[in-house]
């Protein structure tokens, strides 16, 4: 463990080679965060199966038409193969809202199916330890998605947590939130400016955000207002903007996401001089 | 006698005996001490003296020795070769192991790439992987992982061989006489390890006052030593080192948002050592402290690119102390020799939430008695015992626990569920009894059979204990001065370490991993320090500790079970040493590994490659007193690629904005050969009474950025290698006297 933990220290603080694509900058068919609203499935009595919209911020600098599918896995786990055929085989797919949402609904026969027979199978929710003390603590459900871009294709997974009401009602989605781009006025080639999440208080509760752009260079993919250690953090990261200036305006994306599991996110474009 | 006085080496003011010095036709020889006396010399007139001995500029000096009186002199010879250390000559260790190579101070303190640091050379030694760009890492030896080969200081293993990074050793290389590194098959006295050794000898202390003052780029150290007068056989050393790392890395991180620097990465190590001989008597007694202390810490005020989970503190404290004792009893045929330890142990690390916290406690003694029957049959035999007790404290992902076979220069998943382990109290209880025969059954003939029985015990809470024993047989034969054959086969056995037997890290209920080795070789002495050894080896390993899926109920709780006993691998290969002793002015060695090493994790898995499998590994060196006090020497490695892991594919995870690799079969890649020159300079300037050296030691010196491992881009679509260091020149500057 000694070697272990000194080994990703090591990593954590070498450079990566630096022909490498960075993850904040969106060059192709990019899923960016998916939003489940409610972003946890909680059982309250007397309210029937829970269900959630989930929507996809996927995105493609190309403007080519993006669908999402999504799938309700069949395996009960928080740490999925990333081989798992999920939409496929081992998933029940979910009934599309739009282009890249869908809806999870736990009343839905085929789901009940499911979820009855994982019951019945020795306890695949909790290993055996009973059905109502795993909802007490939360059952991660999986879910797979695929987000299609003309031939592009990227597969991913959301885990949401289902839940009895032991903990207090579903939580909530961040509020809605903006990116300042610099002071707000022109930006120039190669000119360096700050992007900041707004609005965010000292008092809130620990944040992450995420930045991208489909030009220039982000300083930090993430920024945190409280680091998981409990130390308050500058929010704003450092863009620098592309030189040339490129044809098209720079789409610049923000994600936050809380320790709920809730996610926001907000677009904006830089006009460059 | 009229004439009496002392001869001394020049700048080291070593007392130097066996030298023949005389005058107006008269002469004698120094004693031990370096003394002479000569009778009869004439007095009231100048008489000229003269010194002529083997290595050492010829001496003459004038004296008048006035009538009727004694004249006490002292003089100082002038080494052909200057050389800092002392020549210890011994009579050739007793050689129980048939694959023992030993490389003095001398040696291992001029190999080029080592930085001044002996411990590094022993990844200069055929069947030593590298696994470390500076050298000096983890230590595999034989194709087996790191951890089943152990460091032994004087017969007790040192938990922490290096500072940070392998910058520098943890203990002085100053004390030390010299490096016996044994790849493998060998003897009873050594247990729980199923690898190989390297045991690490310190010198007998100096009478005379000597001390020395060194200062590179990274470190200063220093070590005073001498003999208390008052007490006859008793001598005494103190040695320190700091680093200055910490000094010049807040300069240069000053002012970054990104990352501030709580405690600037530092390290220390000390030694005290105490010897007391007393003249005349077969009971000798020493004293042993040494500690050692490395610390960094800082904040991340951004989460990592590559862990949304990793942000904040980031500490790291690792030291520890030992207190040994040492008493030792020759008789005329027998010798017992009792070694005892005390060992705290820190192991403090927070990265982000995750933690590991272990205080260690450890005791350990060591008694070992000989007995010579005959001439012809000799008896050893011992006791073992190591008692640690760790109180540790975890939050931790199972995915950082990174097994040989897994790293793979990635991330742990960030999705993996966090393991919190409250403080809790481990125990590891290892005896080992061992009996070993040395029978000479023709003169030039001798069998070593030996068997150990090790016990291993865990505990407190789950314990559990196994046992193994351990049969061994060893033969040489000695055809002639000039050749000598070797074979050797034998069980080894090495007991679950690091957390392995230990819930939630591993299962209480493993056994010991179990290997057999065997080897068969031939030694040539065709020139006068001229050695030419060729062996070829197979391991048999089984019992592997492993991941398993598997879960088990354990006081009414289901529950990972995290390892178990179902792996299996083997090693084979040939190993070639062509070795010139240090002699007057060169020397060097030529080491070669063939090797190929594997593992089957699970039964019905396929074969794959050890994660540091060599197939090829070269190392050439060479040192040359040019005279005048310059030495150079150069080393040059070539060897394969270590085995990579492809990732062949990626899946999102929305929740952490991060991605999943898929990896394709496990190290089936390997990335390019490693090739290094690695060159050293030495000048030494001899004073009266302190030399000076000055060495400039340059890694790299073609600068080829070998490759070190893989990277990848945040989706894993992109590849690129890791590069190793570019050209590092060391300089340094040591006064001694």
């Amino acid at each position: 463990m000694r070697l272990a933990l000194l080994a990703s220290l090591i990593v954590a603080l070498c450079g990566c080679p630096s022909n490498l694509e960075e993850q904040s900058h969106v060059s192709k068919l990019r899923v960016l965060a998916v939003r489940a609203d409610p972003p946890e499935l909680v059982f309250e009595p007397d309210a029937g199966a829970p269900a959630a919209t989930l929507t996809a911020l996927a995105v493609e600098p190309g403007d080519a038409s993006v669908t999402v599918q999504f799938a309700l896995c069949k395996e009960i786990t928080g740490t999925p193969s990333p081989t798992l055929p999920c939409p496929g085989d081992a998933g029940i797919e979910l009934p599309s809202t739009g282009p890249v949402s869908a809806r999870l609904d736990l009343a839905e026969p085929s789901i009940v199916a499911f979820a009855s027979a994982a019951q019945l199978d020795g306890g695949a929710f909790d290993g055996g330890a009973g059905i109502a003390r795993a909802l007490d603590e939360g059952v991660p459900l999986l879910i797979g998605f695929t987000a299609r871009a003309d031939a592009q294709r990227l597969d991913g997974f959301l885990t949401l947590a289902l839940r009895s009401n032991a903990k207090g009602p579903a939580g909530s989605n961040p509020d809605p939130i903006d990116l300042m781009i610099g002071d707000g006025g022109t930006i120039s080639p190669r000119e360096v400016v700050r992007l900041e999440p707004v609005p965010v208080g000292p008092g809130d509760p620990p944040k992450v955000f995420s930045f991208f752009a489909t030009a220039g260079s982000v300083s930090s993919l993430r920024s945190t207002n409280r680091t998981v250690t409990g130390q308050p953090a500058p929010i704003w990261v450092e863009w620098t903007a592309p030189a040339p200036t490129p044809a098209a305006p720079v789409r610049l994306w923000v994600v936050v996401r809380d320790e709920q599991g809730g996610t926001a996110w907000a677009e904006r474009s830089a006009h460059l001089q | 006698m009229n004439l009496a006085g002392r001869i001394r080496e020049r700048g080291t003011r070593r007392k130097l005996s066996g030298i023949e010095i005389s005058a107006a036709g008269r002469s004698a020889f120094t004693d031990r001490e370096g003394r002479f006396e000569l009778r009869g010399v004439p007095e009231g007139e100048p008489v000229e003296i003269v010194v002529a001995a083997p290595g050492y500029e010829r001496f003459t000096a004038r004296e008048t020795i006035p009538p009727g009186q004694k004249l006490e002199v002292e003089y100082r010879l002038q080494a052909l070769y200057s050389s800092p250390f002392e020549a210890t000559i011994e009579g050739e260790r007793e050689r129980t192991e048939i694959s023992r190579t030993t490389v003095s101070k001398e040696e291992t303190e001029r190999v080029p790439g080592a930085q001044g640091d002996s411990l590094k050379v022993v990844e200069d030694l055929p069947g030593v992987a590298r696994t470390s760009p500076i050298g000096g890492g983890a230590l595999v030896i034989r194709g087996s992982k790191p951890g089943d080969s152990v460091v032994y200081l004087d017969g007790e293993p040192i938990p922490l061989l290096y500072h940070f990074a392998a910058l520098s050793s943890t203990f002085n290389p100053d004390l030390l006489e010299a490096i016996d590194f044994v790849p493998g098959n060998f003897s009873s006295r050594y247990g729980d390890l199923t690898g190989g050794l390297v045991e690490v000898r310190t010198r007998k202390l100096r009478e005379e006052p000597h001390g020395y003052a060194n200062l590179n780029l990274l470190e200063a150290s220093a070590l005073v030593e001498g003999a208390i007068p008052e007490v006859p056989g008793l001598s005494v050393a103190l040695a320190g080192r700091r680093s200055y790392i910490d000094y010049i890395l807040r300069a240069v991180l000053s002012g970054n948002t990104d990352f501030s620097l709580t405690v600037a990465p530092r390290y220390y190590d000390a030694q005290l050592r105490v010897d007391w001989r007393p003249p005349d008597n077969p009971h000798s007694f020493s004293l042993l402290a040494l500690t050692s202390d490395d610390a960094l810490g800082f904040v991340l005020n951004r989460p990592t690119e590559q862990d949304p989970n990793l942000s904040g503190s980031i500490d790291a404290e690792t030291g520890f102390q030992q207190i040994r004792l040492k008493h030792e009893w020759h008789g005329d045929r027998a010798s017992i020799t009792t070694v005892g330890m005390y060992e705290r142990l820190l192991l403090s690390f927070d990265v982000g939430v995750n933690n590991l916290h272990l205080l260690g406690h450890d005791t350990y003694m060591r008694n070992t008695a000989t007995y010579d029957l005959s001439d012809a049959f000799s008896l050893a035999g011992g006791l073992d015992i190591a008692n640690r007790r760790a109180e540790v404290s975890a939050v931790f992902r199972q995915s950082f626990l990174y097994r040989e076979g897994e790293y793979n220069n990635q991330f742990p998943r960030p999705d993996d569920a966090l393991v919190h382990s409250a403080p809790t109290l481990y125990t590891r209880f290892s005896p080992g009894a061992w009996v070993e025969g040395r029978i000479h059954v023709l003169p030039d003939l001798s069998l070593t059979p030996g068997v150990r029985l090790d016990l291993y015990r865990y505990g407190p809470t789950e314990p559990h204990s196994s046992w193994t024993l351990s049969p061994r047989l060893t033969a040489r034969w000695e055809t002639s001065e000039q050749l000598a054959l070797k074979a050797g086969i034998g069980l080894y056995s090495e007991g679950a370490r690091n957390g392995d037997a230990a819930y939630p890290f591993g299962n209480p209920a493993v056994v010991p991993e179990r290997a057999w080795q065997a080897t068969l070789g031939a030694e040539v002495r065709p020139l006068p320090g001229v050695f030419i050894s060729a062996e070829g080896f197979y391991k048999g390993l089984y019992d592997l500790i492993v991941r398993t899926d598997a879960v088990e109920t354990v006081g009414g709780v289901t529950r990972a079970q995290i390892l178990d006993n179902a792996g299996i691998g083997r090693v084979f290969g040939l190993e070639l040493l062509v070795r010139k002793e240090l002699t007057e002015r060169f020397f060097g060695w030529v080491a070669y590994t063939l090797s190929r090493s594997d593992r089957i994790d699970r039964p019905g898995e396929v074969r794959r490659l050890f994660d540091f499998d060599q197939t090829h590994n070269l190392t050439l060196i060479a040192s040359y007193k040019l005279g005048r006090g310059w030495q150079i020497g150069g080393r040059l490695r070539v060897i394969s690629g270590n085995p990579d892991t492809p990732v062949v594919g990626a899946r999102y995870l929305a929740n952490f904005d991060a991605y999943l690799p898929i990896y394709g079969a496990t190290n089936s890649l390997r990335v390019p050969t490693f090739h290094q020159l690695d060159v050293r300079v030495d000048k030494t300037w001899t004073f009266e009474g302190w030399m000076l050296d000055a060495y400039l030691d340059v890694l790299n010196a073609y600068n080829h950025r070998s490759i070190e491992g893989s990277a990848y881009s945040y989706d894993f679509s992109q590849h690129a290698y890791f590069e190793g260091l570019p050209v590092v020149p060391t300089l340094g500057l040591k006064g001694s006297f």
